[in-house]
């Protein structure tokens, strides 16, 4: 039994009209966002564990901007077991 | 068509007098002054010079920044002053659209990836830096290391001449510091015009790896983009690369001296200075022409506000009021050093290298300095940033 596809349910939402490029995620959290070609940002597309969900608030509290926020991810189709 | 004084008395926002021109209280305790509008509240109208009113609360100078189509910067971010400033730093001094594709021209010339290949030259000029200090035996910071790294280093990247240095640093300082005038304001932006156009020319004949190259390539949908632009935009890289973060790192070594435990966190550490810089800039960060001109009528806070209106971003008080003291270590708490929205601070990833590598720097070869016993901390004001005038160190060198 795979449980920790169970676990993977958040993610970052970006809104990139408030995005400036800062840079506080992509250096704060590499792991969940790459820079574009300008310094923008780029939220990488992979779920992440509800109990990372705390750090995950630090991040969104970091952007100055206002810009991040976190969201339930699409969990993959259930052909995984459970 | 009521004003804002009368506004301000009709609907009781608050009045408080904040006067970066001449209040003489900056010259003695900056921040105190910063501190004490952000209590006035939120939103208050400052009745000196001009009168504007003031954003000093972090949503509220969030809000203004990020909202472009009401708060312009035209005609000039300067609207703290007695006599009006028109400044000639495009793209700050544009609105959308234009600015948008002058941006998107500029941006990539100083993102993270364009501007990391400088790092080593950064650290390169950090311990020449500190070498001629240690020779010299004793240490201004401000004059010798903080003032220096900034202007040695950017002047080098646009690709100006270091041999004079000094000459066009003092352009800078005049620029920021010393433009009560429009008239003084036209006479020093000319002379960095000349400089600035010389490079460019040579350039385009003599391509090179730097800044100035890199100016006269760069293309808006498609086209060359008309040379007066060009040099106006060199210009606000050139005066914005200098005083701003020569300023931070003073205001920064100068908690450092003060907190020795913060200063050994760092030595015992070093990879936790990017988070101590944020955290530095947060609390320390006088610098930035922040001033927008309300281009229609609309409403702030619920206070009525009519085109034309001028307001000052307090962005000092407001990113010190998110958490009352320094703490290096952490770093969900944000701050507006750099600015917010669509002009937010083009060269911070470069600044963030050098404040880093500086003090990286500093540390792993003078891990041990001190204030002189009798040290009263005094500071130059009366444009829109304060900064140490002197931070006198007594030095003792790894190793000794």
């Amino acid at each position: 039994m795979d449980t920790s596809n169970e676990l993977k349910t958040l993610r970052f939402a970006l809104d990139s009209t408030l995005c400036s490029g800062h840079g506080r995620c992509y250096t704060l959290a590499p792991q969940w966002f790459d820079a574009d070609d300008i310094g923008y940002t780029v939220v990488k597309d992979q779920p992440i564990a509800a109990d990372e969900r705390d750090r995950m608030e630090e991040i969104v509290a970091a952007c100055p901007e206002g810009a991040l926020s976190i969201e339930q991810a699409h969990v993959a189709s259930a052909t995984g077991t459970a | 068509m009521s004003t804002m004084a009368e506004r301000a008395e009709a609907n009781g926002l608050p009045i408080h007098a904040f006067d970066l021109e001449h209040d003489e209280r900056l010259g003695f305790d900056p921040f105190a002054v910063w501190d004490e509008a952000t209590k006035a509240g939120p939103l208050f109208y400052s009745p000196v010079n001009r009168g504007f009113l003031v954003a000093s609360d972090f949503d509220t100078v969030r809000h203004v920044l990020q909202d472009f189509k009401v708060w312009s910067n035209l005609p000039s971010t300067i609207i703290y002053t007695k006599q009006p400033v028109i400044l000639d730093v495009p793209p700050l001094t544009m609105d959308p659209p234009d600015h948008t594709k002058y941006r998107r021209a500029l941006a990539p010339l100083f993102s993270p990836k364009a501007v990391a290949h400088l790092e080593g030259r950064i650290r390169e000029i950090c311990h020449e830096l500190i070498d001629a200090i240690l020779e010299k035996g004793s240490c201004d910071f401000t004059k010798d290391f903080a003032a220096l790294l900034p202007a040695l280093f950017f002047l080098e990247w646009l690709g100006l001449g270091t041999e004079d240095v000094d000459r066009m640093f003092h352009l800078a300082e005049r620029a920021t510091f010393d433009f009560p005038t429009q008239e003084e304001r036209n006479d020093i932006e000319a002379q960095i015009d000349f400089i600035v156009r010389g490079a460019m020319h040579a350039r385009r004949d003599d391509p090179r790896n730097d800044l100035a190259t890199a100016f006269v390539q760069m293309k808006v949908e498609g086209e060359d983009i008309p040379e007066d632009l060009l040099v106006g935009m060199a210009k606000l890289a050139f005066i914005a690369g200098q005083e701003t973060t020569s300023t931070q790192l003073g205001y920064i070594m100068w908690h450092l001296t003060q907190h020795p435990e913060d200063r050994q966190l760092l030595i015992d550490d070093p990879s936790r200075i990017p988070d101590a810089v944020e955290e530095l800039m947060r609390f320390y960060n006088t610098g930035g022409s922040a001033g927008r001109v309300a281009r229609q009528d609309g409403e702030l806070n619920g206070f009525p506000i009519k085109a034309g209106d001028r307001i000052f971003i307090a962005r000092c008080g407001a990113d010190r009021q998110l958490a009352p003291e320094v703490q290096l270590t952490r770093s969900g708490v944000p701050h507006s050093a750099f600015g917010l929205g669509i002009h937010r601070c083009i060269g911070s990833h470069v600044a963030r290298l050098e404040m880093q590598i500086g003090l990286e720097v500093w540390h792993e070869r003078i891990p041990n300095y001190r204030l002189p016993d009798d040290f009263v901390a005094k500071h130059r004001y009366g444009s829109f940033m304060q900064q140490l005038l002197t931070l006198p160190l007594e030095l003792e060198p790894a190793g000794t």
